[in-house]
Parts: C-alpha cells; sequence; structure tokens
C-alpha cells in the first residue's frame, strides 16, 4: 500500500492509522538497526568464512571420512567390507593396544605436568629474583621447541647411548657413577618409558615457560607486596597468589602438552620405536604401523578416532576444571 | 573446619591492593556455551553417519596397463623414475653400483635420463603401496621387497605387472633361476607367496653367515668355525677371556640382528625343509612353535645371560655393532654378505665368513614393474641392465653375490669373504638349504617378534612363550585369509 503523507508530517499507514513523527523516527531507527544487524551477521560470516572452511575441508571432512574408514575392513587401496564396530572392540581387546594406552597414561605426566610444573617453579623464580636477561633465558628453554623432533631424538638417540664419548653414561662415570659402559637408557626395559618421558619434558618445558611468562607478568607486583605485608611467605605467595592466578594460564599448558603426548608419534617413533619389546609403544605408533606397514585402514582409523576423543574429552576435562576452580 | 580456599586470599590481598595502588584483580571467568558444543557434536554426527550411510572407502580399480611388451629402442627419449632400497647403510655394495647402472642405461639409450631414488625398507613399506596407486606417482621400475608385507600387498592391490611378458623379450628367468624366482611368485590373490606368476627379478642373492676375527679368536686359544661346536667353543674361549664374543645390536635405528642371530640358531635346529613350509604356509600344520625353535630361543636366550653380546646391546644399532667388529673388538659378527665389503676393508685377511650347512638368505629385493608405471618397457630396460654382466660383476666386485652365475674367472677376483658368501649362496640354493628370512610369513611377523625377542633377551618371556604367541598371531593371519 502506498503511503499518503500530510502536511504536517504524519504518515498514513492505513484507514484510521496515522503515524506521528516520533513513532515514524523510531520505526525508521529500528529498520535501521535491522539493515545494520544484517550486515553485520554477513560480515562476521565473510570475516569467519576462510577459517570455517579451513576446518571443513582439513579437520572435520577428514574426522568424518576416518570414522567412515573405521567401520570397514580396508586396506587403502582395495575394496574395503565393513566391519562394524570390529575395529572399536579390537582396540580393548588386544593387549598390545591396551598396552600403548597404559603407556600413554603415564607419558601424560611427562609430557604435561612434569614440564608445566617444573616451568612454574622457574617462573616464579625468576619474577621474585629479577634476573638479568630474562629475555635470554626465555629463548634458550624455548629452544627445544624450534628443534625439528627428529633431530631431537636423534640427538638424545646419541646421548643416551651405552658408551661413548659425550654421552650420559660418560658423563656419570666421570663423576664416579657407574663403569664406563652404563645403562642403554633407551634400549632397557625399566628405563625406555621414563627416558623418552624425560626426553620429551626437557622437549615441553620450553613451551610451557612461554606460556607462563606473560601471566606471571600480568600479576599486580601489589598484590605480592599485600601479601609479604599480611607476614605470606615464599611458599604461601606461590600457592595463594601464583598458581590461583595462573590457573587458566596452566590450563592451557597443560591442555597444549597434554594433547602433544596424546599425538605423540615421532620422537618415540625415532628413539625407541616402541621398543623394547612393547614398553614405549604408543597409539600413535600404532596407527602408523596400522595404516602404513600393514595396510589395516580400517583398525588406525579406529584407534584414530578413539583417541581424538580422548583429545577432546581431556581437553573439555581440563577446562571445566579449570572453569570450576577459578568461580 | 571451614578453610578458605585460593581465590579467597586473591580477593582479599586485590582489595589490600586496591586500596594502595591501581591493583588489577582476577580475570572473571568466560563462560563457556555448552549449547554451541552439543549443536556442534550432532551435526558432526549427523555428517559422519551421512557419509558412512554413503557406502564403503576405497575403489578396487584394477591397472589396465596396456603397454605392449618390447624392447626399449635406442632412440627413446623422456626420464626413467627408478626406485630402490640400496641406501649406502643397508647395501654398501648396491648402492655403489647405482651409478655404474645409470651410466651404462644413458649409454644405451643417449636420449634417456634415469632418476634414481633411495629408500630404507621402512619407507618402502610406507610409500610403495600409495605411490603405486597412481599413475603420476608411480615409477617406471622399483625394488619391492618379496613376502607378504611389500609384495603380497601390491599384489592384492593389483599394482604390479607380472613380469612373464618381458621374459620372453628379455629372457631373465633362465639367467636367474627357479629358487630365486619362486620368493617372487604369487598368485593374483597376493595372500601367499611361492608360487604363482613372477613379480620382481633379483639382481643378488644374499646369506646370512658369521664373521669372524681369527686373530683375536686365536688370541683365546680358539680354532677356525668350521662348524657348529667350533662356534660355540669359540664363543665360549672369549667371553671367559673377557672379550665380546658376537658384535651385536638390538637398539635404534632398528637394528635387524636379533632376528637375524634367531634364524641363523634356529636353522641349526630345525631342518630347511620345514623352515620353509612355516613361511610358505604349506603342508598340513606349518608352525613355527615346534622343539627346534623353542630350543633355539632358549640358546638365544643362554648367549644373552651368558654375557656373549656387548654390555648395553640394547641401545645399538646395527651400525654400531658392524663397528664394533671392525675395530677388531669383538670376535664374531652374524650379518649378511652385504656387510663383507665393510669387514674386509677394516680387518683385511684376519677375517672370514662362515655359512652354515642350513643358511637363512634369499635373493636381495626383486626389481618390478609397476602396473601404473608411464613406460613400462623403460623400467624393463632397467631390470635387463642390472643382469647385464657388466653390472652383475660390479656387484661381485663391491661386495654383493650377483643373482646370475659367476664364471670362476671372475669370482677368483673377488674378496675371500665374498667367494665364502658367493660359495654359500650357490651351494645352498642347489641343495635346498636355504632357508628364507622368517619375517617373510605374514605382514606383521617382522615386528612381532622383534618385539618378541626384545622380551626374550630381557627375560620377560619364556622361548616357548614367544614361539606360541608367534604360532598364535600366525594361525590367527592365515584363518582370516580363508
Amino acid at each position: 500500500m502506498i503511503s499518503q503523507r500530510e502536511p504536517e508530517g504524519r504518515l498514513w499507514r492505513g484507514p484510521g492509522r496515522w503515524v506521528g513523527p516520533r513513532r515514524l523516527a523510531e520505526s525508521r531507527v529500528a529498520a535501521l538497526a535491522r539493515r545494520r544487524r544484517h550486515r553485520d551477521w554477513v560480515a562476521g560470516w565473510l570475516f569467519l568464512a576462510p577459517a570455517v572452511v579451513f576446518l571443513a575441508v582439513l579437520i572435520v571432512y577428514p574426522l568424518i571420512r576416518a570414522f567412515g574408514y573405521s567401520l570397514d575392513n580396508w586396506d587403502g587401496i582395495g575394496v574395503a567390507q565393513f566391519a562394524g564396530l570390529h575395529n572399536y572392540l579390537e582396540i580393548f581387546a588386544d593387549p598390545i593396544e591396551r598396552g600403548s594406552l597404559v603407556n600413554l597414561g603415564i607419558l601424560l605426566i611427562f609430557y604435561a605436568l612434569i614440564p608445566t610444573a617444573v616451568a612454574l617453579v622457574t617462573v616464579n623464580m625468576m619474577r621474585r629474583s629479577k634476573i638479568r636477561g630474562a629475555g635470554f633465558f626465555r629463548v634458550v628453554f624455548f629452544l627445544p621447541q624450534a628443534i625439528v623432533t627428529v633431530v631431537v631424538a636423534i640427538v638424545w638417540t646419541w646421548l643416551a647411548a651405552p658408551s661413548g664419548p659425550g654421552t650420559l653414561n660418560e658423563i656419570l662415570h666421570l663423576v664416579g657413577l657407574g663403569g664406563r659402559t652404563g645403562t642403554p637408557w633407551l634400549g632397557s626395559f625399566s628405563t625406555a618409558l621414563p627416558a623418552v618421558g624425560f626426553i620429551a619434558a626437557w622437549l615441553d618445558f620450553g613451551l610451557c615457560f612461554v606460556l607462563l611468562i606473560p601471566g606471571i607478568q600480568r600479576i599486580p607486583a601489589e598484590l605480592y607486596d599485600a601479601a609479604r605485608v599480611d607476614g605470606a611467605g615464599l611458599l604461601t605467595e606461590f600457592f595463594r597468589i601464583t598458581v590461583p592466578m595462573l590457573r587458566r594460564d596452566i590450563g592451557a599448558a597443560i591442555t597444549i602438552t597434554a594433547v602433544a603426548a596424546l599425538q605423540s608419534f615421532t620422537l618415540i617413533y625415532q628413539a625407541t620405536n616402541g621398543g623394547p619389546g612393547y614398553a614405549t609403544m604408543v597409539p600413535g605408533l600404532l596407527v602408523y604401523r596400522d595404516a602404513f606397514q600393514l595396510g589395516a585402514v580400517g583398525s588406525a582409523s579406529a584407534l584414530g578416532i578413539t583417541m581424538s576423543l580422548l583429545i577432546f574429552g581431556l581437553t573439555f576435562g581440563i577446562r571445566a576444571l579449570i572453569e570450576r576452580r577459578a568461580t | 573446619m571451614n578453610t578458605p580456599n585460593g581465590t579467597h586470599w586473591i580477593r582479599k590481598w586485590s582489595q589490600v591492593a586496591a586500596r594502595t595502588q591501581h591493583g588489577q584483580g582476577p580475570r572473571p571467568p568466560r563462560r563457556r556455551d555448552a549449547r554451541l558444543v552439543i549443536r556442534l557434536g550432532a551435526l558432526g554426527l549427523a555428517a559422519a553417519t551421512a557419509v558412512t550411510a554413503c557406502g564403503s572407502s576405497g575403489s578396487g580399480s584394477p591397472s589396465g596397463a596396456s603397454t605392449k611388451p618390447a624392447a626399449l629402442t635406442a632412440s627413446a627419449t623422456g626420464t626413467v623414475q627408478e626406485w630402490n632400497w640400496d641406501i649406502p647403510g643397508d647395501d654398501p655394495g648396491e648402492h655403489a653400483v647405482i651409478p655404474i647402472l645409470i651410466k651404462m642405461l644413458e649409454k644405451e639409450y643417449p636420449k634417456l635420463k634415469v632418476a634414481n631414488t633411495s629408500m630404507s625398507l621402512a619407507e618402502q613399506n610406507d610409500k610403495l603401496p600409495l605411490a603405486f596407486a597412481n599413475g603420476s606417482s608411480a615409477p617406471d621400475v622399483s625394488q619391492t621387497n618379496e613376502g607378504l608385507q611389500n609384495q603380497g600387498r601390491l599384489v592384492t592391490d593389483k599394482e604390479l605387472l607380472p613380469l612373464a611378458p618381458w621374459d620372453k623379450v628379455y629372457h631373465w628367468f633362465s639367467k636367474v633361476g627357479p629358487l630365486p624366482l619362486q620368493y617372487n611368485s604369487l598368485p593374483a590373490s597376493g595372500k601367499t607367496f611361492g608360487s604363482g606368476a613372477v613379480y620382481g627379478v633379483p639382481e643378488t642373492g644374499t646369506v646370512v653367515g658369521i664373521f669372524y676375527n681369527m686373530a683375536l679368536i686365536k688370541s683365546v686359544g680358539g680354532t677356525t668355525p668350521t662348524n657348529w661346536n667350533a662356534f660355540t667353543h669359540d664363543m665360549a674361549l672369549l667371553a671367559k677371556a673377557g672379550k665380546t664374543a658376537m658384535a651385536y645390536a638390538a637398539g635404534q635405528p632398528t637394528a635387524y640382528q636379533p632376528v637375524h642371530m634367531l634364524y641363523t640358531i634356529a636353522n641349526h635346529y630345525v631342518s630347511a625343509a620345514m623352515s620353509n613350509a612355516f613361511v610358505f604356509h604349506r603342508g598340513a600344520h606349518p608352525s613355527i612353535d615346534i622343539p627346534g625353535y623353542v630350543q633355539a630361543a632358549a640358546t638365544f636366550q643362554a648367549w644373552t645371560k651368558a654375557g656373549y653380546f656387548p654390555k648395553g646391546y640394547q641401545g645399538l644399532s646395527d651400525t654400531q655393532a658392524l663397528n664394533l667388529f671392525d675395530q677388531g673388538k669383538a670376535g664374531f659378527f652374524l650379518e649378511g654378505d652385504w656387510y663383507s665389503s665393510s669387514v674386509q676393508q677394516a680387518l683385511g685377511s684376519k677375517a672370514g665368513f662362515w655359512v652354515p650347512p642350513v643358511v637363512t638368505g634369499g635373493p636381495g629385493e626383486g626389481w618390478s614393474i609397476p602396473a601404473k608405471a608411464p613406460d613400462p618397457n623403460a623400467g624393463a630396460a632397467v631390470i635387463n641392465a642390472l643382469l647385464s654382466p657388466a653390472v652383475q660383476d660390479a656387484l661381485l666386485a663391491n661386495g654383493d653375490i650377483p643373482v646370475t652365475a659367476v664364471s670362476p674367472s671372475v669370482l677368483a677376483k673377488a674378496s675371500p669373504l665374498l667367494r665364502s658368501a658367493s660359495t654359500g649362496w650357490s651351494g645352498s640354493v642347489h641343495s635346498g638349504n636355504l632357508v628364507p628370512y622368517l619375517d617373510y610369513a605374514t605382514p606383521d611377523f617382522l615386528n612381532q617378534e622383534m618385539a618378541g625377542i626384545q622380551e626374550l633377551q630381557g627375560g620377560r618371556i619364556s622361548p616357548s612363550a614367544l614361539m606360541q604367541s608367534l604360532q598364535s598371531d600366525y594361525t590367527t593371519y592365515w584363518s582370516q585369509q580363508g
């Protein structure tokens, strides 16, 4: 219906419905706001589009395909046969796969908890002592992260060799601990898993350190001053201020390193290949063996999907824990 | 008692700080939108179900290479992609021959270029199935490992061409002989091996024997190891004298010595026929869980306990064990003939190579033509060049046993170690006392036995438990093949 305008500026909206200048202005503002909201909505999605496309194509789609493969018996090339949930049941029935999950649980301590704890203590010490050249230490501690993991593994394989110049055993021998030929740290059943864990902790420490540094710098110095006035000591400051204030940063560090643990492959493949026996076998290595060496893409996918669910669960779990404690 | 939690102290001190300075309190917690998580999860599940419902994965498309087998003409152009397992660490002899092969091919076909790609065995197992599936990534010719893990999988997926049509052109099979070809023969299903069409032609033969350092053995009162008793007696003497009896490694990068050690000990207790039946899955009940193999595992464990191996062997690699022997620090080194050039160079006349009467070995990796090879005839020309007298003699000169018959005059020029190896190879091929590498038996056998031997040496499982476990996996695999 065509609007009719009266001389005093009122707008005719139908028989007996005249809209005054105030309401007219309000309706125009509302329409404008609606249009702006729509524009914002479109712009928002346009900004998001690259990330959404990236995620959909490179993460969501492969994940969905992998789930499809996990229900099949397939060698990666030939014709697949539907296997239902057999591949998933096999994960818990097979002692090697079960054992790999246990190893993973132990490695989580080395990959996530130890480096985070050590980094936390280190950043706290650096805050208190106000060491000169903190930037230098930041670079040095972070350096292992910048080295290709294969190189890290090879170097540590040399360092952990039973004997030879420059090995850990040689150093231990020089200080009077053990003979010239010592423990094959990466080859012995009793030491292989902790040894791999130690390398992982060494690798992840720098990352945790760098993640916690900005957090501790954000804590107001006055907070510590107030606590000191109240008679708080070193430990009280650490547990009553540093840890609670860094709760979210600690959560982020643990999440990132725990996910790295769940995805661990390169270091273990290169350093021990899952051995001796299956002492350092982890699901990541089994996924690789199944998919590429044995042509069991279904089993590999089932294990991969299970690991993904574990990662989701762990991430949400850590986050929920942090959020709950923070409130 | 009601104790204050962490946030209590933060609040308290924040208030104090705020009164005095511009204090900044703890950040407010962010709320998590649980609904978004649920929605995304539901969306993902729905999409996954839709994709799964759409049908099974894999195309299973058979190869359709239709190139007519023919000899390559001298005017052939382009680049031949040639892939092999000839990395210097694993096979220095074959590695050394590659430049000779390329030079020879480029002389014979002046407009042809040869692109060489060398990779480790692990890389081969990983890469070949996927690379061969596509015409744009498949090479013209490639080495493939005998057995079910590599060749078996490739044949199952119809990724290799039978070589008989090119044999009609070049007559390779008569040069190589039936036994090396048997190892490269598979039925179209690829589920067994030892009979069927030939998919690979090897360039070398291999035997796993025992290198010994005569000077060191004599120094402890030992004798030349020409039989099992003399060999084990020498090891006991060396250990008693505080020497390393056997240069041995079981660490990383993956050392293959543990499996070669078990095979060689087993050959003393088990006949070649029984081991062949197990590997080729022949007879009523092919089995590794038999007294001979259990005895072999027990001997292996006893040698470990007796300290015949270097301290810390669990952390050593094959190369480190070889270095130990080359430096004259061990009496024996049990490995394949492919290390003979290294040993010869290091120890010279002090070294010897004993090939036991029943010996583990077989042809070197076969050369195969992928079904989707861009130019199968060019690939065949490479195989033909590998079997030429020039390349075969070069292999002998560089420390490998040529697969074709070696003339006595050429053999006379070879190193003493290689002469022993070559004689051992031809003798066992003719007598039927050659035992295939047991890891050919099933695709996962190598992984399982490597882990099992480490547990055996670590005293974590008994010899009989190791054999029962390997047999159980073997039986499961074959029962699934139908």
